[in-house]
């Protein structure tokens, strides 16, 4: 096919076509990511929701965290391996699946290291009482938003703010309201996950 | 200077282009998604495609998923420098409303 002869472009046509490419870029990041983010978001939202809602009314929590961290990682892998089939393939996939492991493993070397793994439950809570849970549970919830908000930087500015008003929210909730600060994080932050999902993949496909 | 490359200014191929440029280098995009995205018809996709790969700005693969053909798009190193170029351009354009770029 020989290209058809171009007219002179005027500075509007210029400055039109520079933002329809800019849309486009957008749209076709925020299509990728519907495929792949959607579901891990209300997959893991729904996993804040169960989970600090639990840690707020019934102790021992760190075993309940454990078997439900388990359950999310491996429907994450499930939903890895179905991914397969996505309309995108490339090193971009991995490398996303492989930064978010290298966070956890960054993130439970220092849980415990901070964490006394070495007292029972009962001496564990009168040495330090219910303060440690609450500040594990803010490292946990901030950790995971700074990678939504590294994530932002290259995929849609949408989950860099996601990952700032979710932090933001939970360091609220632990200053504010450390009574209630589990029940908090699984509404503000357990919510605003499964919401953020479902919005995505209704409007970003 | 920039220059406007005749290739990709057509509407049709600027978004192709724009879309592809969005993705990660060396990631493939499914024909169906980078049509549906785009609104293009197969037909109409896949002339423009051809353009394109013929210009060696794309790759086109074609392989079969369960038994299900499927036609994955990747844009070249080549493709992507002509791109920016492209871009460049249409920036110099906006900075200076008379410049030679055609």
């Amino acid at each position: 096919m020989i290209p058809e002869p171009i007219q002179p472009i005027s500075q509007e046509e210029a400055a039109s076509t520079l933002d329809e490419i800019d849309r486009i870029g957008r749209q076709m990041r925020r299509a990728v990511a519907a495929g792949c983010a959607a579901p891990m978001l209300i997959l893991w939202g729904s996993i804040w929701i169960v989970g600090f809602t639990a840690e707020q009314f019934f102790p021992y929590a760190d075993r309940y965290w454990l078997v439900l961290d388990l359950v999310g990682l491996a429907v994450s892998c499930f939903l890895g391996a179905w991914s397969r089939k996505s309309p995108v393939k490339g090193p971009g996939r991995g490398r996303i699946g492989l930064s978010w492991l290298i966070l956890f493993g960054f993130a439970i070397l220092w849980s415990l290291l901070w964490y006394p793994t070495g007292l029972v439950y009962g001496a564990r809570w009168v040495a330090y009482g219910p303060l440690l849970e609450r500040k594990m549970a803010v490292f946990w919830v901030t950790v995971c938003m700074f990678a939504y908000m590294i994530m932002g930087l290259w995929l849609d500015r949408f989950l860099l703010w996601l990952g700032a008003a979710v932090t933001v929210a939970t360091l609220i909730g632990f200053a504010l309201a450390p009574h209630f600060l589990f029940l908090w994080i699984a509404v503000s932050g357990g919510g605003a996950l499964v919401t953020v999902g479902a919005v995505i993949r209704k409007s970003w496909r | 200077m920039a220059e406007i490359d005749r290739i990709i200014h057509a509407p049709a191929r600027l978004r192709i282009m724009s879309a592809l440029m969005a993705l990660q280098p060396g990631t493939q995009l499914d024909f169906r998604t980078l049509g549906r995205t785009l609104g293009l018809t197969d037909g109409n996709l896949g002339a423009h495609l051809q353009t394109l790969e013929e210009a060696r700005y794309i790759k086109v693969e074609k392989s079969f998923v369960e038994r299900k053909p499927r036609t994955d798009v990747a844009i070249t190193s080549r493709g992507r420098t002509r791109f920016e170029e492209h871009v460049e351009a249409l920036r110099e354009i906006c900075r200076v409303p008379n410049s030679p770029n055609l």
